[in-house]
Parts: structure tokens; sequence; C-alpha cells
């Protein structure tokens, strides 16, 4: 009798254990998973008050690091806009697990009370970092990402050129996502949820 | 008699809707444009301006510049994304719009580029801008300031 119970469950078990573990379903997100394809997130820069920061200060949160420029009027401000905007589809308390970390690539221009104002515009998440050119060509460096000053006119104005990529990182300091910026809000944010509840 | 009595009515409202819809041709402006908004951004940087410009004439039009007593300098650019770079270029030579054609100026693309705001700016102002055309021919529009997170009027 026991023989029978054997023959019979022990192949259902076997089966179903296989059919579980195959059909798992993979996490899907939204932004493009670059989980593994380049390194941890780590820096030295100052941040909105001069005070010299690494990736420890900002650790144990989903870090999303944007590089940009202040006297940038038109993309800039639209993605931290939008970065902002899908902030306020969290609740105050789950949004206190997000820091958007804006690099400014144009430190000449951007000092600490300029980056402060500009990134307080956009909710007290935003941290506004810049560096050295040595620091800051790192960090791009790191990211396979670069940027370049344009000609001075006239009155001594010039443009920037950045990256467009906006990286997403867990709270371990893994890379996970590239967002493109053609995602919508909400996925984005949906993204985001996901990548917190995985990594609590 | 009592024929033509029975037509008149329907008659005299034929001809009173042919020539409404002439009089809604007429309200539409031969340069419409729409949707105008002003970025807000802190201190004394670069802002910039959108709008959607409608030619309701029977010519092509140039759009050939902007100016505006609040800043010193007023350009066209043109945002670009190429393989992830962000980069702006000027707009030179201007902007021709053929008849019944619209004419974009939205974030990620086209933009006024507000130099040297002459004075303090708050989100609720409301700006004029005189946008400037081949022939001299020159509208003026006004721009609202939006805070700096807004992402656009549809």
């Amino acid at each position: 009798m026991r023989n029978k119970i054997l023959k019979v469950f022990m192949p259902v078990v076997v089966v179903s254990l296989f059919l579980f573990g195959c059909t798992k379903p993979e996490l899907q997100w939204h932004a493009t998973n670059i989980t593994g394809v380049m390194p941890p997130l780590s820096f030295t820069l100052v941040d909105q008050n001069n005070q010299p920061v690494t990736e420890k200060t900002y650790q144990g949160k989903v870090n999303i690091l944007f590089f940009g420029y202040t006297n940038c009027p038109d993309v800039c401000p639209y993605t931290l806009g939008k970065l902002s905007s899908i902030l306020h589809r969290f609740s105050a308390a789950e949004r206190q697990k997000i820091n958007v970390l804006f690099v400014s690539v144009d430190p000449k221009r951007d000092t600490a009370p300029i980056r402060k104002k500009y990134c307080a515009a956009f909710g007290s998440r935003f941290y506004g970092l810049s560096g050295t050119m040595q620091q800051l060509t790192a960090l791009n460096r790191r990211y396979r990402v670069t940027f370049g000053y344009g000609d001075k006119d006239a009155k001594g104005n010039y443009e920037v050129s950045h990256s467009s990529a906006i990286y997403v990182f867990d709270p371990k300091g893994e890379v996970r996502l590239l967002v493109r910026g053609t995602e919508e809000n909400e996925e984005i944010a949906q993204d985001l949820k996901q990548l917190i509840k995985i990594s609590a | 008699m009592l024929t033509v009595n029975r037509f008149i009515k329907p008659f005299i409202l034929l001809i009173l809707s042919l020539f409404s819809c002439h009089v809604f041709a007429l309200a539409l402006p031969p340069i419409q444009v729409d949707h105008s908004w002003i970025r807000f951004t802190p201190g004394n940087g670069p802002l910039a301006g959108y709008f959607e410009l409608i030619n309701n004439t029977a010519n092509t039009i140039k759009l050939v510049g902007a100016k505006s007593g609040i800043f010193d300098d007023v350009m066209m650019h043109h945002s670009r994304i190429t393989h992830g770079e962000v980069s702006m270029q000027s707009v030179d030579g201007g902007l021709a719009v053929k008849p019944g054609a619209h004419l974009v100026f939205a974030p990620g693309g086209y933009h006024l580029m507000l130099m040297a705001r002459q004075k303090k700016l708050v989100v609720g102002d409301t700006i004029t801008i005189q946008l400037v055309f081949l022939h001299q021919q020159t509208i003026n529009v006004d721009f609202i300031i939006k805070p700096i997170w807004f992402q656009g009027i549809q």
C-alpha cells in the first residue's frame, strides 16, 4: 500500500516542483534592466553644502543618478521635473526610500548655493552634487558616458553636452536599471516600487 | 402667396448658417499661437519658452526670431539626443510653416531660449514675447510662467 502511494505521489510531487521551478515568473521591468552590466555606485564628490560625499552617504536607499547642469533650459529641468512627478506618485513615507542624485558637470557655474536652490525646486529628495574635473570624469567614465563644453559666446555663456541616461541603483549600490526617458511616468514609478520591494 | 411664405423661414436660416461658417473662419487669427508657457528656473539662468503655432493663412510664413522687453536676448534652439548625449543647436535661417501646418515648440525639441532676465520672475507671471516673422511681421504672445517641474500643456 505504501509503495502504491509513493509510486503515485512521488511523480506528482516531482512534476509539481519541476513546473513550479520552471514557471516562476521573472521580474518584469519597463526601464532597461542593466543588472550586472556596470559596476556598483562609487564616487567622491561634494554635495549642495559643499560637504564631501561618497556613495556611502546615500546608501540604503534607491539612488537615481542623472548628469546635467543648471543653465540647461530644456532637457535637464524636463527630466528632473519628470522624476519629481514620478516621486509624487509615492506616499511621503515611500518617497524617503529614494534619492535623486543630480550631478552637475558644470562646477564652474553650478556652485553649491545654486545647486541647492535648483534641486530644492524639484523636491526634498533631490541632491545637487558636483566635484572636480577629475571626480566628474571618473564617475562619467565608470558609467560609460561623457560630457563636454561648447564655445563661449560674447557674454561668456556656453553650452554643456552631457548624458541623457538616468541610472537606478538598488539600496546596496548595485546598478539595476537604465531609464531612457521614453517610458511613461507610471511605468517608472512601478519599476521603482518593485525595486524597493525586492530590496526590502 | 402661401407657398412662398412657407419657404421664406428655412431659406433665411440656410443663408444665415452659410454665413455663420464664414464668421467662424474669420474668428481664427491668421497666425494662431496656443499653449504658450515658460518653465520657471531659479537664479538668473536661461528659461525655456514653448508654444504651438498654427498657420491659418494661405501662404507659407517663416518664424525668424523673438524679442522681449523682459529678456536681454531670445534665441530659438533645438534640443537633440544623439547616442544618449544631450546637446542644443541654435536654429539658424528661421522656421518655415506651410499653410495649415503646425509648428510645435515643446520640451525635448524646439524651445525659445530666454536669456538674462531683467526682473525677478515668479510662477504665475505673464510675460509678453514678440514672435518675429519674415518681412518684419510680428505678433505678441502672452506666455504664462509655470513651475520648474511642469511637464507641458496638452
